[in-house]
């Protein structure tokens, strides 16, 4: 964990840091997103900081998925938010700020798992315990594995896969999103939802197969 | 692989509690603004995807208006049977 010292944003002027700095050291008074929005476009860009600590938990929920090192998941995170500021004109406000902004950590995430996949191949891919292999490969052991065990394989074996389908499948699978919200947030078709996640399933399956 | 199993396993990543993040992190993104406040770097397409109903609805405007004064000019002017029977008539009188 790294300690942050506030210091003053010389770019928003002297007067407008001073109120980020306040902004940091005790609650603001309430007041909803699209107000806060409305706020910035009238020229108070200090108030995106708020808009950020109200979704950061949000987004760093959505992006854990798909990144566990927490340094390069805190720069995938500032790069989600830096991406919603800078297309901050494009927000219409028809749907929750949430939305628009999951729809933006989506985009980031599959991003991040393309350029992962590409460097991937140079890495390769961690090696599995033997208990694991063991409870994968032996169909007739039916005990409960050990959760981190689990996840372990599992990331293993999503990694094999395309960005696209690691991506339909933590959408539906694990995050339990309709495919209406995943046709949404990627968008894609429902029917290009349904039958990639039907094919990635397939996929994954023969990559825990496969696993070693 | 059996779908139980398989169902073990995303459960698994279901259950996991994500990484909350610093203190910190508002003032570390307020500050990577401050490195590059522009806020619309807006490409050509942005701008059209901006623009695209309005342009959308001018051009069904024009579509509409276009289509209105060719029916009403048309409705002034004789029918394509009518000019047709006008110019034959001169042959049929003559055979």
């Amino acid at each position: 964990m790294t300690a942050v010292a506030v210091q003053p944003l010389a770019c928003f002027g002297e007067r407008r840091a001073d109120k980020l700095n306040r902004g940091f050291q005790h609650q603001r008074p309430v007041s909803d997103d699209a107000e806060l929005l409305q706020r910035i476009r009238s020229g108070a860009p200090e108030e995106f900081a708020e808009l950020v600590r109200r979704h950061q938990s949000h987004v760093y929920a959505i992006l854990y998925r798909y990144e566990r090192d927490h340094h390069r998941l805190e720069d995938l995170a500032q790069d989600t938010f830096l991406k919603a500021w800078r297309s901050l004109e494009q927000f219409d406000g028809r749907a929750p700020f949430q939305h628009w902004l999951s729809k933006i950590a989506v985009h980031a995430a599959l991003d991040h798992l393309r350029k992962q996949k590409r460097s991937q191949k140079e890495i390769g891919f961690p090696e599995l315990g033997e208990d694991a292999l063991d409870w994968l490969h032996n169909d007739n052991k039916q005990s409960d594995l050990d959760a981190n065990q689990a996840r372990e394989i599992l990331g293993s074996a999503m990694r094999k896969l395309s960005p696209e389908d690691q991506l339909v499948l933590t959408l539906l699978e694990i995050e339990d999103r309709s495919v209406k919200e995943i046709s949404a947030v990627t968008g894609w078709t429902a029917v290009t939802v349904r039958v990639r996640a039907l094919r990635a399933r397939a996929r994954l399956k023969k990559a825990l197969e496969g696993l070693k | 692989m059996n779908d139980r199993k398989l169902t073990q396993l995303f459960n698994a990543a279901k259950n996991e509690t994500p990484a909350a993040p610093n203190e910190g992190f508002a003032f570390l993104v307020m500050q990577q603004i401050q490195r590059n406040p522009a806020r619309s770097d807006l490409t050509v397409s942005d701008m059209l995807g901006m623009w695209f109903p309005r342009v959308a609805m001018v051009a069904a405007a024009v579509i509409a208006i276009c289509v209105i004064s060719e029916m009403v000019l048309a409705s002034n002017a004789p029918s394509l049977s009518e000019s047709a029977a006008q110019l034959s008539e001169p042959f049929v009188a003559e055979n």
